[in-house]
């Protein structure tokens, strides 16, 4: 024919229907959709334009699509019946994916508001300016601030709020104080304010409603009966369900590393590829188990960390030995503090070398390559601090506010994380009395620092 | 006379008068129907005639191949003594009827907007600058549709509708109106026709196969100004899951409605879909409360309208 494109992937079938030989990326399809190799075509687009060209005894050209669970795929296929209606040869071209409009979008936000209204113990109504309307609490311990709030009905909200990491007084844009953190005077506990802005064209036109939950259960009501059912039901990623899964995720990646490494014999290029990508996605399932894992733990209310006293900078040390490797792969050079060098900290040893591991390897991933990242430690009277900076892309104010929230990806869409590593790495850094914060600006890399309680005694 | 004959004779009668009454009941609401949408574009007599020039056109074309294949030596004369019966089996078919039909609205349509527009029946904006890409492939692929797309104007003004041209669907039902004569030596014939026929080299095939490859410029091709008319259709029966030919329909005059939906279900956004009524309807104005139709919403509204009509 005139033009005939480039086929990106043959594939053939039998006279059942049947894919029976596939190239990628239509076997990928395949397989994602629940078919089998060989077996019955599992795109029921595909299926029906290969099961006409078969019977018509025609050559059919169509677009398809197709879907798996993550994308959709639109596609060039041509089909060409074989002979005496024993089969077809499939040439497809112009293969598109693109991810799945996220539909639950709308609904997680929806089902956040849910949670908020239903957790929060201090709820208020503000006006457009974020100026308090009505103010209701659930605690004794905030009727101290409600009845303050109260007696100042017109002012902003943020006057009675210590805003982490916030001087400022003025409130901000909505969106910066949605999911902002904050103490409130007269309560121990860490607090987290959701805004649902009201009015249906601009939001936030017809006022707020505000929410602030705290991270803690309150002091005086813990039955310990209570305590204990928590324990039990739940997810148990880590207790149960990672054992079961690592152990058969292992040997896959271990299965697709030999036949990468051509160690069951030679292969075709593209074939050894193709291991390595199951080998990729392997560590990357493994990483993703280990993560929920350490994501129960954080987020259990009994978790604790040791007090042991460690050296930052040797920390520091051991995470550059253990990266060194990969980013060594990316061209990038880790300038790790001098062996002279010290900052001794209270901290959990192992904790502390998971938090610094998760961000210099997020620092090795996201940065250019040939580029370089450094690790910093500072003293600063009762802290001592490790700094990890990059020559990455660095981060817009609103990207830094939404970094630390659990599964933020922040756009990317790479096979790289889950989205929970900063998450946890600062509920570690907080859990031992510390904090991981980030310093940048776009086009000037990133500063990721963890503070810890310095080692007075060392 | 004998009793019989005379009961053979009455019994004729009765069946030809019974069959003259069906005939008038059928024609009355048809004949009302024509003096009452005179005038309009669906039920127009260039409409009607063009339909069944392209049937006539097609039942020659499989005659023509049924003659040469059974060494028949004066084909013209095969040929017109069985086309109208041929042509009226296919008419017979919806899917043919409608085929035809979206064709020549599409035609008709082109027309208009080159001349109202300046918008190229044959060589858009998108086009040429397919056409004009480093890429190889992709240049020859563009200089093919435009020699498609021109063959296909050309064919509309001359109610001709070439078999290598219909879809595969309907390729296939034409070689089995054709065989179902049940003439000589057809399984050669058929076998032979089937081979030589190419989905993909058709025009529409052409014309979906560029729009899958336009990658990063694939809203182009739902921008009726730069894709022209036939680009436009494919684009939106594959962005809204419509049939190409009822996406065409919904160009019509009457059918805003369904225009209005086809281009939601499509993803278009307000401003885009304002864009586009320009062109297609200049007098008609994009209702304001149509902005909180969702996609998924304007699709389930033509698949059920859809299922509606398939129930009849």
């Amino acid at each position: 024919m005139a033009a005939g494109p480039p086929f990106t992937a043959r594939a053939r079938t039998d006279a059942r229907d049947w894919l029976i030989e596939a190239e990628e990326p239509l076997a990928g399809l395949q397989l994602r959709g629940g078919g089998e190799l060989p077996g019955i075509i599992a795109s029921p687009a595909l299926l029906e334009l290969v099961r006409k060209a078969r019977t018509y005894g025609l050559c059919l050209a169509r677009a398809i699509r197709a879907q798996d669970d993550h994308e959709q795929v639109t596609a060039w296929v041509e089909v060409m019946p074989c002979e005496h209606g024993d089969g077809c040869t499939i040439g497809v071209s112009n293969w598109q994916s693109t991810p799945l409009p996220d539909d639950g979008g709308t609904e997680a936000a929806e089902a956040r508001i849910a949670v908020a209204r239903h957790l929060a113990e201090l709820s208020a109504r503000l006006g457009p300016r974020q100026e308090l309307l009505a103010v209701e609490v659930r605690t004794e311990e905030l009727e101290d601030v409600a009845g303050r709030m109260r007696e100042a009905l017109g002012s902003p909200w943020t006057e009675f709020a210590l805003l982490e990491g916030n001087a400022q007084r003025q409130p901000l844009h909505w969106r910066l104080l949605d999911g902002a953190r904050l103490r409130l005077p007269g309560s121990e506990r860490h607090w987290k304010a959701h805004l649902v802005p009201l009015g249906g064209a601009e939001p936030g036109s017809a006022g707020f409603e505000l929410y602030l939950v705290a991270d803690e259960p309150p002091v005086d009501t813990t039955p310990l009966a209570e305590a204990d059912e928590k324990g039990a039901p739940g997810m148990a990623v880590g207790r149960e369900i990672a054992p079961v899964l690592r152990q058969p995720i292992a040997r896959i990646i271990a299965n697709a590393e030999t036949i990468r490494t051509q160690l069951a014999g030679p292969l075709a290029e593209e074939y050894s590829h193709y291991a390595a990508d199951i080998a990729t996605a392997g560590e990357h399932l493994l990483a993703l188990i280990d993560d929920l894992a350490a994501l129960e733990v954080v987020e259990d209310e009994q978790f604790t960390t040791a007090p042991d006293r460690i050296d930052l900078a040797d920390l520091a040390r051991r995470a550059a030995g253990i990266l060194r490797v990969r980013a060594g792969e990316r061209g990038i050079a880790i300038d790790a503090p001098k062996p002279g060098e010290s900052a001794p900290a209270i901290g959990e040893f192992r904790r502390v070398l998971q938090i610094l591991l998760n961000v210099l390897g997020n620092a090795i991933r996201y940065s250019p390559e040939g580029s370089q990242v450094w690790l910093r430690v500072e003293r600063d009277g009762a802290r001592s601090r490790v700094i990890v900076a990059d020559q990455g892309e660095g981060m817009t104010e609103d990207q830094q506010a939404r970094a630390f929230a659990k599964f933020e990806r922040l756009g990317r869409s790479d096979s790289g994380g889950s989205g929970l590593g900063l998450y946890i790495s600062r509920r570690l850094a907080r859990a031992m009395r510390g904090d991981l914060t980030v310093e940048s600006a776009p086009g000037q890399g990133a500063r990721f620092m963890l503070d810890l309680p310095a080692d007075e005694g060392a | 006379m004998t009793g019989d004959a005379a009961d053979s004779i009455e019994r004729l009668l009765r069946d030809e008068l019974t069959r003259g009454d069906a005939v008038i009941a059928d024609a009355r609401p048809v004949l009302r129907y024509f003096l009452s949408h005179e005038g309009h574009p669906l039920f127009s007599e260039a409409m009607v005639a063009r339909v069944r020039g392209m049937m006539l056109d097609l039942a020659s074309q499989l005659l023509h191949a049924e003659a040469e294949g059974g060494e028949v030596r004066d084909r013209a004369a095969y040929v017109a003594e069985r086309q109208d019966e041929l042509a009226s089996a296919l008419i017979e078919d919806g899917s043919f009827l409608a085929h035809a039909q979206a064709l020549v609205i599409e035609a008709d349509l082109a027309e208009r907007l080159q001349a109202r527009s300046g918008i190229d029946a044959v060589l858009p904006l998108l086009v040429q600058e397919l056409a004009a890409r480093d890429d190889e492939a992709t240049a020859a692929l563009a200089m093919a549709l435009l020699a498609a797309q021109a063959r296909f104007m050309q064919n509309c003004r001359r109610m001709e509708l070439p078999m290598q041209e219909l879809p595969g669907d309907l390729f296939h039902a034409a070689l089995m109106a054709l065989g179902n004569r049940g003439g000589a030596g057809i399984e050669l014939i058929e076998r032979r026709l089937r081979a030589s026929y190419d989905e993909g080299a058709s025009r529409l095939g052409l014309i979906a196969r560029a729009i899958t490859g336009l990658g990063d410029e694939a809203p182009d091709a739902l921008a009726i100004d730069r894709a022209g008319p036939a680009i436009f259709a494919s684009a939106l029966a594959m962005a809204s899951g419509q049939e190409r030919s009822s996406v065409v329909l919904s160009f019509a005059e009457g059918q805003f409605a369904r225009l209005l939906l086809v281009m939601r279900a499509s993803g278009l956004e307000h401003a885009v879909m304002e864009r586009q009524l320009l062109f297609l309807h200049p007098d008609h104005r994009l209702p304001l409360a149509f902005d909180a139709m969702s996609a998924e919403r304007a699709r389930a509204l033509l698949f059920a309208a859809e299922a509606e009509r398939g129930g009849h």
